[in-house]
């Protein structure tokens, strides 16, 4: 047979096929040598697999890949998949920036994924992105600082009392300065907001249109924070932050502090750079020692379909494998820890079962779809308490009022 | 030189008509950029400023609600403005100061030129997410160049400024590092030195006027039309600045408290992360306004100070 | 105050004038004083730039030891042979030079045309169109740049250089506004012999005045180049082909969201500077040299 006739013939037998090859344009924000290698795998699988759709990946910076999506929507010749924020797939719903992924079939899949990263992509009952990979947060203690405290190393904290009273042993100071801090909530990963979801009560209600900065939860938690502010002093705790290293000389590592909040990833860091260290992991304490749904948080990211793109059928095609098989590969080669539910109990790592014990603990929280800078009134308000003085029931009331009115604002 | 090739006169047209249909013929390319490239999307966000447009859903009439809901209810566009004064009032006479000196310095003869020249550029070169790490170094509180030198000199440890954690500091931090980079700025003043005829120095001289005289009453007037123009343009760029805010902040969100939240960081989170398009376009045209008014301030006053040698009215 | 330039009067040559002991002291002591004060300044500048060099020398585990080194020990000199080879950098450096070459000689050629027009000729509308181009560099950028990104969009650019280079053919606020104030200052004796010869305009511009510009084009020259060379959002926002990425992109490579590989960014950062520091040394006498008005026309 002639080179060309072939052709032809192979050629028409793909249109009556119905399998008429498309290229699909794939964002994300991975390019270092660390996540080249598995995002190029993932693709490479995929594309062996599917001759007829075949995807291109393009890596975005980070801190642009928001934005450049956002014009690319705007001008109505977007990417077919990309990798994007977790917290604000509901905004995008809202702003008509994602497709509807119901209308594929996403809501089939639920109950592969983790429920409280499933939710982040749902609005107004209809399904807008696919959960693809989360953190969840975690206590660390150094339990050579415990022994030499004279603390039990096989038992970390449970309780905020336990907490204090842990930090007061391990404080270690040469005369006026501190050589160890024992713990500082807003040192580490977890933030006011986070301590006070830890505390049991969220700063928005369920729809995330109505704040609730300044619950009564909420105020005994600034207090609470204040009470450790004062104990070591805002320009100390300022100080001493100013000192942490990364690396090897990591605060936790480096002994500066004995306890840290941070995400389960971290336990990753630690074997990287202090392969000998004696630490134990555990839940974040809470007030009383109970568990809820809020008491540690995570982030993470989700891949969506942007408005307009031409292909939704077979980009929905691939989304769905790469958030199942594709984070298969991409949980075991980059230690992330993925949403979807078959690929995280693959992984026996210490560290991964911990996280998926935990996902049930994990709060995600969504940015609320009218005040998606609220942080910057709560920031202004611890600051105000911790270090102006100001009433802690005060300073939350008056953010509460400000977000009001930026929601007001915005729903106009 | 060679001579210039000479052309017969058209007929019909007097000299001036013919000057200014040259004078067409020259603006002519920055004219066809202009209404191809910019002036439409320049109209649209002047429309969008009274709508509630957000990019992807919606562009509804809103009238002048976006300027009334800036000007009577939100205290972070006054947050922002106030910060931003004071970011271009110490930003831009510094940062000119520093690159005249530079460039008299420069123009003396001295040996080394051509290294010192180089150097005094690379801040220019240095840019991008490299120099954000330098500059949470150099502001470090504990181990930073900047309290180093103050140790040096000192300042007692409780009394250092701790920078970019404190909000009383965060923004002088910022003024310094933008008399960094300003230090790049000198090349405009040198060209414009170098053109400048050495004989009125040597008349001057004659007459008996010190160096400090001849700069005040020779170099002064004589580059005043390129410092006039470093004038306006740090006006315009100081207040459109906000990166500045993205190395104090974790994040950028323009802390420690608001107090980097800079006019263009608020604008940029108006229009992007909270999609008010038609808000952060009536801020870009309060600031428009704002900025014309004083580069008309600023037009007035130059005819007493800048000097055209050759200009034509 | 209205300022008149003194008048010239004797040319001495050679030393500036009186030169009596005390005064060649004097001048002696200037210069000094002059010397130590540049050499102070370039250490402050150079401060910064050192300590990027010793970054990029650091282990991973290094960059952030506290209190910070200054030498790390051993140099790990092969971070910028990793860092070079942590992206497609050849490929980006031919992508960038040819961008930035691009936009150099076309914003050089367009704005000193267009100022040329604004500073030295009269036409009615002139100040009004002069007023109206500072103001379109006095909107922000972030609020055009969606209705600029859709018609680049519906022209079939997005995804090409087109829209990062066509518009520098049409001349810039900024540096047309530069060579204004610059053209201002030649004087118009030259021109006015030479249109009195019966020269054309365009002749006048690109054999009087250009020629007695040099260094005000020389800085337009640079100040693009390096500008264009480091340009970041503009080649992200339009280039949707990594193989068309330019080097302030490729920097990005190093950059996962939170974590950044400090030691490989700064040693790529260097390296891509180094191109621009190189040129910017080597084309010096550009920036010193051509203004020789004085005397000659003057006096």
């Amino acid at each position: 047979m002639k080179p060309r006739l072939f052709l032809i013939m192979t050629a028409a037998l793909a249109s009556t096929a119905g399998a008429q090859k498309v290229t699909l344009d794939f964002w994300a924000h991975w390019g270092s040598e660390q996540r080249r290698p598995t995002i190029n795998k993932i693709i490479d699988t995929w594309n062996k697999a599917h001759p007829d759709i075949q995807v291109k990946y393009t890596f975005v910076p980070f801190d642009q890949i928001q934005t450049k999506t956002l014009a690319s929507v705007a001008a109505k010749n977007p990417p077919d998949v990309v990798v994007i924020d977790i917290r604000t797939s509901r905004i995008r719903a809202s702003k008509n920036q994602n497709t509807d992924l119901s209308k594929l079939g996403a809501d089939k899949v639920k109950e592969q994924f983790y429920a409280n990263l499933w939710t982040t992509g749902t609005y107004k009952g209809d399904q807008y992105a696919l959960p693809f990979v989360t953190e969840s947060r975690f206590l660390y203690y150094n339990k050579d600082a415990f022994k030499e405290a004279g603390l039990n190393p096989g038992k970390g904290p449970a309780t905020w009392d336990d907490l204090m009273a842990y930090a007061k042993k391990l404080d270690k100071k040469s005369g006026p300065i501190y050589q160890r801090i024992g713990f500082y909530p807003l040192y580490g990963n977890f933030g006011f907001e986070g301590w006070v979801q830890n505390a049991g009560e969220d700063t928005w209600d369920d729809s995330r249109d109505n704040p609730n900065v300044n619950s009564a939860t909420a105020v005994r938690t600034l207090n609470w924070i204040k009470e450790w502010n004062d104990r070591y002093g805002s320009r100390t705790l300022t100080s001493f932050k100013a000192s942490f290293g990364s690396g090897t000389q990591d605060p936790f590592i480096s002994g500066k502090l004995g306890m840290i909040a941070e995400a389960g990833t971290y336990a990753a860091t630690l074997a990287k750079y202090a392969p000998g260290m004696n630490y134990g992991m555990v839940r974040m304490p809470t007030p009383t020692g109970q568990t809820g749904a809020m008491t540690s948080w995570g982030g993470g990211f989700n891949v969506e379909l942007p408005a307009g793109g031409q292909h939704p059928k077979e980009a929905y095609a691939f989304a769905k494998w790469f958030v199942t098989e594709g984070a298969r590969i991409w949980a075991k080669e980059q230690n992330d820890f993925p949403a979807y539910k078959s690929a995280s109990l693959g992984i026996t790592s210490p560290a991964f079962r911990m996280m998926s014990a935990n996902m049930k603990n994990t709060f995600v929280s969504v940015s609320p779809q009218y005040a998606p800078t609220y942080g910057t009134y709560i920031d202004k308000a611890v600051d105000e308490v911790l270090n102006r003085d100001v009433d802690a029931k005060k300073a939350l009331d008056d953010a509460q009022t400000q977000i009001k009115r930026v929601i007001e604002e915005n729903r106009r | 030189m060679s001579a210039p090739p000479v052309r017969p006169r058209r007929r019909g047209l007097g000299i001036r008509q013919r000057e200014a249909l040259w004078g067409f013929v020259f603006v002519a390319p920055w004219l066809v950029g202009f209404l191809a490239f910019t002036v439409g999307p320049m109209l649209f966000s002047l429309y969008a400023s009274f709508t509630n447009y957000d990019i992807t859903s919606r562009a509804d009439w809103v009238g002048l609600r976006n300027y009334q809901t800036l000007v009577g209810e939100d205290p972070r566009f006054w947050k922002s403005l106030g910060n931003t004064a004071y970011y271009t009032v110490f930003s831009v006479p510094l940062g000119i100061a520093v690159g005249l000196l530079i460039a008299s310095l420069l123009n003396q003869d001295v040996p080394g030129q051509r290294v010192f020249r180089t150097v005094f550029f690379l801040p220019k070169i240095l840019t991008g997410v490299a120099v954000l790490l330098l500059w949470l170094w150099v502001f470090n509180p504990e181990v930073g160049l900047v309290n180093n030198g103050l140790r040096a000199v000192g300042v007692p440890e409780n009394s250092l400024p701790l920078w970019f954690q404190d909000p009383a500091w965060s923004k002088p931090a910022l003024v310094i590092m933008s008399m960094w980079s300003a230090a790049g700025g000198f090349l405009f003043y040198l060209a414009a030195l170098r053109g400048v005829p050495k004989d009125l120095y040597e008349s001057a001289q004659l007459d008996g006027a010190n160096s400090w005289r001849q700069f005040l009453t020779i170099t002064i007037p004589m580059i005043s039309p390129v410092i006039f123009f470093k004038v306006i343009t740090g006006l315009t760029a100081a207040l459109q600045y906000w990166e500045g805010a993205l190395v104090v902040s974790e994040g950028g969100k323009g802390g420690p408290v608001d107090s980097t939240l800079f006019y263009g960081l608020y604008m940029w989170e108006t229009a992007f992360t909270e999609f008010r398009m038609g808000k952060a376009s009536a801020m870009a045209w309060v600031l428009l306004v704002i900025t014309l008014v004083i580069t008309a301030v600023q037009l007035q006053l130059s005819k007493r100070w800048v000097y055209y040698e050759g200009e034509t009215k | 105050m209205s300022l008149s330039r003194p008048t010239p009067t004797v040319k001495p040559s050679g030393l500036p004038v009186g030169s009596t002991a005390t005064s060649r002291a004097l001048l002696l002591l200037w210069r000094v004083l002059a010397l130590a004060l540049l050499v102070g300044i370039s250490l402050l500048i150079l401060y910064p730039a050192l300590w990027m060099l010793s970054t990029a020398l650091k282990s991973d585990a290094q960059v952030f030891t506290y209190p910070p080194v200054w030498i790390p020990s051993p140099p790990q000199w092969h971070n910028f042979v990793d860092a070079w080879y942590g992206a497609p950098f050849t490929r980006y450096t031919i992508n960038t030079t040819l961008y930035a070459l691009v936009v150099t000689a076309a914003t050089v050629l367009a704005n000193s045309f267009v100022a040329y027009g604004f500073a030295k000729l009269r036409f009615p509308g002139r100040d009004v169109m002069f007023a109206v181009m500072l103001a379109s560099m006095m909107i922000p950028g972030m609020v055009t740049m969606i209705p600029q990104y859709i018609l680049f969009s519906k022209l079939g650019w997005v995804g090409t250089y087109l829209p990062l280079v066509v518009p520098s053919f049409f001349a810039s606020a900024f540096f047309t506004f530069m060579l204004r104030q610059y053209f201002l200052t030649v004087p118009n004796e030259l021109s006015e012999a030479a249109r009195v010869d019966g020269a054309s305009e365009l002749w006048i511009w690109w054999r009087v005045v250009m020629p007695l510009a040099t260094p005000a084009l020389a800085t337009v020259a640079i100040f693009t180049f390096d500008g264009t060379w480091n340009s970041y959002v503009g080649p992200l926002l339009y280039l949707n082909d990594e193989k068309l990425y330019t080097l302030q992109v490729g920097l990005q490579f190093f950059r996962n969201g939170s974590q950044t590989q400090w030691q490989h960014l700064m040693a790529a950062s260097l390296l891509v500077m180094l191109p621009v520091v190189a040129i910017f040394f080597a084309f010096q006498k550009y920036f010193v040299e051509g203004a020789s008005l004085s005397g000659s026309v003057k006096g």
